[in-house]
């Protein structure tokens, strides 16, 4: 189903409506679960089983850590292992499958078919399944911060506005909203519209419309540079506004249910350094490594350079398989894994500012151009294109080449524009009522315009 | 509690006795703006203001062919139109819009080619399998848009066969209602037309120089060949339902009875497919279509040239998809089409 479509719509409409009419908490639990369900079915049918096999471990995980302190890191390493299990099998069989078959074949000459290992990708399995081992995790370590309600962790895993994409929630933070006696708010309404309506506009006509553009970049044999850096400035802000647009939507859609989801973007291409940005682009995610990865790999006391720099790779490489089962993912992870050592080195790591603002200029400047590169290696179509783009690089600077780039980049900048409407309105006008309306209406106004009849998947429905 | 926060709420507080007074003056500002880009779409988004059929009408007119050339990028790539033009001693206008298929093409024979000032001796429609009869093919998102630049203010049976599942008949009521929906195709394209006339004043070239320029650079042959196979086979899978379900529901009547009425004589060219020239062997149901849709047009006198199973055209011939090499398939193409149309034509 997708969020565009008249039965999501409905489903929302319903279920907020019949939530709000139910006064008991166990029945509010039970509609969220039937709604996600709904949700999840009416994408794929088996959908919801894989769900539900997740959700399964880890109400079970979390039962069995509290009740056998003694085999807890047992039960932990089962439950992460049976949660991993349908995101490996479904997400990554056919990329370990092609690998294996290609160093058989350098190997032996011999290969073996990853189409037969091709499978559906369920939906949101990626974020569910961190969700779960974070809940898992939080048990282990503190059985009794994780005492919550079966029916609570059932609903949890599966709130359906963050199911397809995130945020990432914790347990401490999702669960006690889940289970509070909330009462109707008019400011449910009002902020969780608007919020629909903000990412509505990002995704239908600014990523949407960039999209055309930049595929067709990503599309070409050999791009110039200057295509090339078009392509990559395009695609930075095409993943923001697609990224960003689904979880304002997300958020929105949770907060007519009265239920505050984790804010997942600020500002991310204001970033300074390689940390500033993690601390600003997909905040779920990469305080989720953090948590459950980095410092369990010891990354927060490590004194040796070289152990620091593996943990940082192996850290941001898993971010990038993350994302994708592809080379130019982990590529992505692990050259970002490298810039956040390499500030490290220099000190100007962790917590790190510029002083003065020529300094957070230059800094700014500098970040701005490895992260749109490091977009540049995530959109590319593969490896080899890669490195063949790169090292045929011709200009573009004049002619035919040149026009073409030209006419682009202003079509880019144009449909970029309404990605500043929204931090302006929060810089200068935050409590004008009168100026979120005039937003709202020029929202519908360039969604009625410039959206598609047929819009495209958001990209982090595939991860 | 932050400070910024601790403001947002002083302010909240200081502001709660005017609260009606501030929800009015926002409604009245929301509708305002709605209203503005209403009364906007409505006076530069209208069909006449436009005039996109009027400029296509009379570049043909200008060019005067006896020969008009209908259909998508496989007509692109495939024909050079000078080349045959100059073999067959006949004037060609070659119009190509890439994705297009059979609403686009009913939409532009009714509404420039049919109703023009110059109307051509012949039009020839280039499809593939069974896309002909698909009326429902294409007609979403930008295709649509290219669509509906050739449209009229009604286009009942448009409406009818083309958008039935995508537009239901509740959304169609709104769009014609509220001039902001309806009138977003012409607005977007003249707001495209003026990024474009823009970029190519502050260049200081001509905006037809600045389209020609991304046309190139952007030309299927410039693709990475597995990408665009990949998504043509995936965008153009071919129907399995037999020729005579399809005939009726699709454009195809109206595309004849169009031509008769305006004294065109049609011809149609099916086009030869990528996988045929790799020897896979064609579907049952589309050899089964093929000949009845051969029937269907012999029996009203219509030319049906078929080059599917030409030996002439070999893979070698082939860019990526379904596209024609322009160096080395377009030249063998042109000339097989030149013979083709003078057996069809006669002398």
């Amino acid at each position: 189903m997708s969020p565009f479509s008249i039965p999501a719509l409905v489903l929302l409409v319903a279920s907020v409506a019949a939530y709000w009419v139910i006064p008991s908490i166990t029945w509010r639990k039970v509609l969220l679960i039937a709604a996600s369900y709904i949700f999840c079915g009416f994408v794929h049918p088996w959908f919801g089983a894989v769900l539900a096999f997740a959700t399964l471990i880890v109400v079970g995980g979390v039962r069995l850590l509290q009740r056998e302190p003694k085999r807890r890191k047992l039960f932990l390493g089962l439950g992460i292992a049976a949660l991993l299990l349908p995101l490996i099998l479904f997400k990554y069989s056919g990329f370990i499958a092609t690998a294996i078959g290609q160093t058989t074949s350098l190997l032996f000459g011999g290969s073996l078919s990853a189409a037969t290992l091709s499978f559906l990708l369920p939906i949101g399995i990626s974020f569910y399944t961190l969700q779960g081992i974070g809940l898992l995790v939080d048990a282990y370590r503190d059985p009794k911060s994780a005492r919550f309600a079966p029916l609570s962790i059932v609903s949890f895993m599966a709130f359906f506005p963050r199911l397809a994409a995130g945020p990432i929630e914790r347990g401490h933070r999702l669960i006690p909203q889940i289970e509070a006696r909330a009462g109707w708010q008019t400011s449910h309404l009002s902020h969780g519209s608007f919020l629909i309506l903000a990412g509505l506009l990002k995704k239908l006509v600014v990523a949407d419309n960039l999209a055309i553009l930049v595929d067709r970049i990503f599309m070409l044999q050999h791009p110039n540079a200057l295509l090339l850096l078009l392509g990559s400035v395009g695609f930075t802000l095409q993943i923001l506004a697609d990224f960003s647009g689904y979880t304002d939507m997300a958020r929105g859609a949770a907060r007519l249910f009265g239920i505050d989801l984790v804010k997942n973007f600020r500002s991310p291409y204001l970033a300074v350094s390689p940390s500033d940005f993690w601390r600003r682009w997909h905040i779920s995610l990469s305080t989720w490594i953090r948590d459950y990865v980095y410092i369990p790999l010891g990354g927060s006391r490590v004194s040796s350079k070289l152990r620091f720099l593996l943990v940082m790779l192996a850290t941001m490489g898993l971010s990038g398989l993350w994302h994708g089962a592809g080379w130019t993912f982990i590529l992505w992870g692990l050259y970002h894994g490298l810039l956040l050592y390499g500030y490290h080195l220099i000190g100007r790591g962790g917590r790190w500012r510029p002083k003065g603002r020529p300094q957070t200029a230059v800094a700014w400047l500098l970040m701005a151009g490895f992260t749109v590169f490091g977009w540049f290696l995530f959109r590319a179509p593969s490896v080899s294109w890669i490195s063949e783009s790169l090292t045929n690089l011709t200009g573009g600077f004049a002619g035919d080449e040149l026009l073409a780039a030209a006419g682009y980049a202003v079509r880019m900048a144009f449909f970029g524009l309404p990605l500043l409407g929204l931090p302006l309105l929060r810089r200068f006008f935050r409590n004008s009522l009168i100026m979120k309306a005039a937003y709202a209406a020029v929202a519908i106004v360039l969604i009625v315009l410039f959206a598609h009849g047929a819009g495209q998947d958001f990209i982090y429905f595939r991860f | 509690m932050s400070a910024g926060k601790a403001g947002d709420d002083r302010t909240r507080q200081r502001m709660a006795p005017y609260l009606g007074l501030r929800v009015a003056a926002a409604a009245l500002v929301f509708f305002s703006v709605l209203v503005a880009g209403t009364l906007f779409a409505a006076r530069y988004g209208a069909r006449d203001a436009t005039n996109t059929i009027g400029e296509r009408q009379a570049e043909i007119a200008e060019a005067a062919p006896d020969l008009i050339l209908l259909g998508n990028s496989m007509l692109g790539e495939a024909v050079d139109d000078q080349m045959l033009g100059a073999q067959t001693g006949l004037s060609i206008y070659k119009w190509a819009s890439g994705g297009s298929m059979s609403a686009y093409w009913y939409i532009a024979t009714k509404n420039v080619i049919a109703a023009g000032p110059h109307r051509p001796s012949w039009l020839l429609i280039f499809f593939r399998d069974t896309f002909l009869t698909d009326p429902e093919k294409r007609v979403d998102g930008i295709y649509r848009q290219g669509i509906e630049q050739w449209t009229r203010e009604s286009e009942p049976l448009l409406e009818e066969i083309a958008y039935k599942s995508t537009t239901s008949q509740w959304s169609r009521r709104v769009e014609k209602a509220w001039p902001l929906l309806r009138n977003r195709t012409m607005l977007n394209r003249r707001i495209e037309n003026t990024l474009n006339d823009l970029t190519a004043v502050a260049l200081g070239v001509p905006t037809e120089r600045l389209e020609a320029a991304a046309a190139d650079v952007f030309a299927a042959s410039n693709m990475i060949p597995e990408k665009i196979t990949g998504a043509q086979l995936a965008a153009e899978q071919t129907t399995d339902r037999p020729f005579d379900e399809l005939v009726e529901e699709s454009f195809l009547p109206h595309i004849i009875r169009i031509a008769e009425a305006a004294d065109i004589r049609l011809c149609f060219v099916r086009v030869k497919r990528r996988r045929v020239a790799e020897g896979e062997p064609e579907p049952e149901d589309v050899v089964s279509y093929v000949a009845d849709l051969r029937d269907y047009l012999g029996s009203r006198d219509i030319p049906f040239i078929d080059f599917t199973h030409d030996p002439r055209l070999t893979i070698d011939h082939f860019a990526e998809g379904d596209h024609l090499d322009r160096d080395l398939g377009r030249p063998v193409f042109t000339q097989l089409l030149a013979e083709a149309l003078s057996d069809a034509f006669g002398d």
